[in-house]
């Protein structure tokens, strides 16, 4: 699945994505070609049994006073794999340009594994960019309490994965949060 | 629960994951209703014994063992230790982003419940908002992720809130009083005043202050993972007139 | 470099070789690349056949293998143009009249003897450092340290070289170790026994001389169980040199609680394409750590390494770079972990002005049993103008799920608050500015031996007038 999206100055997009092992390859590549354009990039992933994505966001910046913020959020289960490359380019002229591109992904067993490349390519000094990539197993002292409250160690996984997909979930627009829910297993 | 219940820790060794040993032999035993409490310098390995007690993932037992009414704990799991009776006040309660509060603890309640009644959200809610109430809480803590964004004072409430709710038989309190002010002290100390007299309590601590509104029926002193003396009430105010140094020998 | 600074003043007038050639023939081997070069370098250096294949069989393989699709633009080298072989002893120094302008007055505004300019600058000869170099020696050879040239390495110690040489950093590994490993010629040889901490940092300086600044260097050091060594090479002050492609090899061995730091300076002057290929193989609970820093140069592409190979293993690198006008920096660091409970930190730090170019370029990679590792990556990049530019392309690869792993990065310009808040206390905004980029390095300038830390904030301070206002 590919996406070309151009936002226009002065517009504020939301694009909310959720992958559930549905596609192999999700591409987005966005324009903010005017001045005042902003992007939310809030991307769910899910995925478990062999489900593989390979999944590339680009983001241009080719205005001034333009605004972008992308979040990946992925929990993997069994031998699922995601690549994950975004590109934040912010181009001559941009300037006061704000770009934050973030990916986290949960490893939630010993076959899942992941690749992540998040690039940035600055061309204009008066900018603030940055991102931020996390990989990793649910975190123990979380496991841990939990579990010392009565938990499952299953039921204590469930719960951080479900918040820690959550955060994301919240940003949502209301109507694809509905939807998304519905994907999701649990909720 | 019966009269005789006790909460068993023998000849406990433990150390971390990787090598280090902290706890050189810890016996305890605490019966119902009583409360014991365990003061000791930085490093003796207080918050260590609290922590093994529960199954802390970073620490492995080496020798010795813990038992609750005569069942081994020593090799279950942190949950299961819990569903037997076991409660930790953690020091520093953890943050976990995202999951409801309300819902994490009902469904620790509904854990415990034997004959198939789980608590409806709704009344569970009503009890957790009256019991939050009692500890001062100001915003409603039924919509707050679990710890996210609390105060140190929040946080410590917090765990005295989630003990009252699952009502364990014995509980370990890690400095329970640590980084409070004068007033949040108060509360918290009332709070567990307040708490079913027929908890086993383990009180650890570092400063005497919290003994001045909880009376312990004994007062252990740990050093270097060991208990070197146990005494009453005395022993504590001797502790805050002279510090520790009697009790660490070489 | 303050040791050279001291002791060049005092031995100003006393000039001689450092080195001794028994062969006083000139030696040059003819214009471009090819198997005849390479075995008329092998015979001249008197080499046992196996090093002699070895360079062949690297040759083979450079001309088969494709240049990097990625980086920076290396499409002006020109392989057939370049000699690949001169004699140290012959090469032909310089006028002073053909030095360039800025590198003189860099040399006079940092406050560089006259002595140590023209070595610098490739126009005089060795400066005396006998007297220091051998005192140092003899504390070396008696802790049974070997600290050689890498030709005289090869010479006495051929078994040891032959059981390491080529086996961090084979042929095949990218078109210029290919390069390298064909027509390699100076570097270091260091071997630290088991259980030596050697206390003094070895500095390359006392093993090369101005004419022979390698481009084809070669070192190799192999610290043994439990020993310790700090390596140190390159200068602040810039580097004029005429050959146009340096291409450098460096693989380490760091056996089993061996602790290696690696420090680089590097400032050659801006005609140089600087490729570079760095690599630390490093055991159960041993410690690597690079400290890089790029000042010059036209081009750099160098990614510092380790391989972190055995439990508990721990490697650093801390990347420093400064792009100026008509640069392009491209450099970073790799960690592979192989093993569990293995710790790698990147910390890169670089700063663009002036239509230079700075690219940070790194890879994690976490491969599927390497539980209990630990990974964390910072990249921070100032632009300094609007004619500058600056990339971050960090690759992570993770494959094991019980693993903690992160990385961010972050990009500005100096922030107006900062700027600011100097001037009000009477600086101006050169003076103000200086302040807040060194203030951005300092996590990496203060791991530096301080006489690096001192010229190094001179320079900073010297690039910012002109630029800023």
């Amino acid at each position: 699945m590919s996406k070309n999206i151009v936002v226009k100055a002065d517009q504020k997009r939301v694009v909310p994505v959720i992958w559930t092992g549905n596609e192999s390859e999700i591409e987005y590549d966005i324009k903010l070609a005017g001045r005042g354009a902003e992007v939310t990039l809030l991307m769910l992933l899910f995925g478990d049994g062999n489900k593989n994505l390979a999944t590339n966001i680009n983001v241009l910046h080719d205005a001034p006073d333009t605004k972008s913020r992308v979040v990946v959020k992925g929990a993997l289960n069994d031998a699922s794999h995601v690549d994950f490359e975004g590109l934040v380019k912010i181009e001559p002229g941009a300037k006061h340009a704000n770009a934050w591109l973030a990916a986290h992904l949960l490893l939630l067993s010993e076959q899942a594994g992941g690749r992540a490349v998040p690039k940035l390519e600055i061309t204009e000094n008066d900018v603030k960019a940055g991102h931020a990539s996390t990989v990793g197993k649910v975190n123990d002292m979380e496991l841990f309490y939990l579990m010392s409250r009565g938990l499952s160690k299953e039921a204590s996984t469930g719960l951080i994965v479900q918040g820690f997909l959550e955060s994301l979930l919240s940003e949502f627009p209301i109507k694809d949060a509905v939807s998304a829910r519905k994907k999701l297993k649990w909720l | 629960m019966k009269k005789r219940d006790k909460l068993k820790i023998s000849n406990l060794h433990a150390g971390t994951i990787d090598g280090k040993n902290i706890l050189q032999g810890v016996n305890l035993e605490v019966g119902m209703g009583e409360i014991h409490a365990v003061m000791g310098p930085n490093g003796s390995g207080k918050s260590t014994l609290a922590q093994v007690l529960m199954g802390h993932p970073g620490y492995k037992i080496t020798k010795g063992k813990i038992s609750l009414n005569n069942k081994d704990l020593t090799k279950l799991a942190p949950n299961e230790r819990a569903k037997e009776g076991l409660f930790l006040g953690f020091q520093y309660p953890v943050e976990v982003a995202g999951v409801n509060y309300a819902g994490f603890l009902r469904m620790a309640v509904n854990e415990r419940t034997t004959n198939g009644n789980k608590i409806s959200p709704i009344a569970f809610r009503k009890d957790l908002g009256e019991k939050a109430k009692k500890l001062a809480f100001i915003d409603d803590i039924s919509i707050r992720s679990v710890n996210e964004g609390f105060s140190g004072g929040e946080k410590k409430k917090s765990e005295i809130l989630q003990l009252s709710i699952l009502k364990p038989k014995f509980a370990v309190l890690d400095e329970p009083d640590s980084g409070l002010d004068v007033d949040a002290l108060r509360y918290i100390a009332k709070a567990i005043a307040k708490l079913d007299t027929s908890l086993g309590l383990i009180l650890i601590t570092h400063y005497q202050r919290i003994l001045n509104y909880i009376k312990p029926n004994y007062v252990h002193i740990l050093v270097s993972g060991k208990i070197a003396k146990t005494g009453d009430v005395k022993l504590a105010k001797s502790i805050e007139k002279n510090g520790y140094e009697k009790y660490i020998k070489n | 470099m303050q040791t050279l600074t001291q002791e060049t003043a005092k031995k100003a007038k006393d000039y001689k070789f450092g080195f001794h050639k028994k062969d006083k023939s000139v030696f040059k081997t003819p214009k471009g690349l090819s198997r005849s070069v390479v075995e008329a370098i092998s015979h001249y250096k008197n080499e046992p056949e196996w090093m002699r294949d070895f360079r062949l069989s690297a040759l083979m393989t450079f001309e088969q293998k494709q240049m990097p699709t990625w980086g920076a633009d290396l499409s002006t080298i020109s392989f057939d143009e370049l000699y690949y072989y001169i004699n140290p002893s012959d090469k032909k120094f310089h006028k002073w009249d053909e030095v360039p302008k800025e590198i003189k007055e860099t040399y006079d505004k940092i406050g560089i003897p006259e002595a140590e300019k023209k070595f610098l600058a490739g126009v005089g000869a060795q400066y005396d450092s006998e007297m220091i170099y051998h005192n140092l020696k003899n504390q070396w050879e008696k802790q049974g340290v070997i600290f050689l040239g890498m030709d005289d390495g090869l010479k006495k110690h051929p078994d040891l070289v032959r059981q390491y040489f080529g086996t961090v950093i084979p042929s095949a590994d990218n078109k210029f170790a290919a390069l390298n490993s064909a027509v390699w010629s100076g570097g270091s040889f260091i071997y630290v026994p088991k259980g030596v901490n050697v206390t003094i940092p070895l500095q390359a300086y006392f093993r090369i001389n101005a004419a022979n600044m390698g481009q084809f260097e070669r070192t190799l050091i192999i610290a043994d169980e439990g020993s310790s060594v700090h390596y140190v090479e390159g200068c602040t002050a810039p580097i004029y040199s005429t050959d146009s492609l340096h291409a450098a090899v460096v693989e380490i061995v760091v056996k089993k609680g061996a602790r290696v730091r690696y420090t680089t300076i590097q400032n050659w002057s801006n005609n140089v394409y600087n490729l570079v290929t760095k690599r630390m193989l490093v055991d159960e609970d041993g410690i690597g750590e690079w400290i890089d820093g790029n000042l010059g140069s036209k081009i750099t592409m160098k990614y510092p390494s380790c391989i972190l190979n055995g439990k508990g293993a721990k490697g650093e690198v801390l990347s420093l770079a400064f792009a100026g006008k008509g640069q392009h920096l491209d450099s970073g660091g790799k960690m592979i972990h192989l093993a569990p409970y293995t710790t790698g930190t990147i910390t890169s730090k670089s700063v663009s002005m002036g239509t230079g170019r700075s690219s940070y370029r790194g890879m994690v990679k976490i491969v599927n049993g390497a539980r209990g590792s630990k990974s964390f990556v910072r990249c921070d990049a100032l632009i300094l103008d609007e004619l500058s530019r600056s990339d971050t392309y960090p690759v992570n690869i993770i494959n094991e799920h019980d693993v903690t792993m992160g990385h961010e990065a972050s990009v500005s310009k100096v922030g107006e608050d900062q700027l600011f808040y100097l001037m009000s206390r009477g600086l101006d905004e050169t003076q103000a500015t200086s302040l807040i980029v060194n203030g951005f390095i300092e996590p990496i300038v203060k791991e530096l031996p301080l006489e690096y830390a001192v010229e190094l904030n001179r320079l900073i301070n010297l690039s910012m007038e002109g630029s800023v206002g």
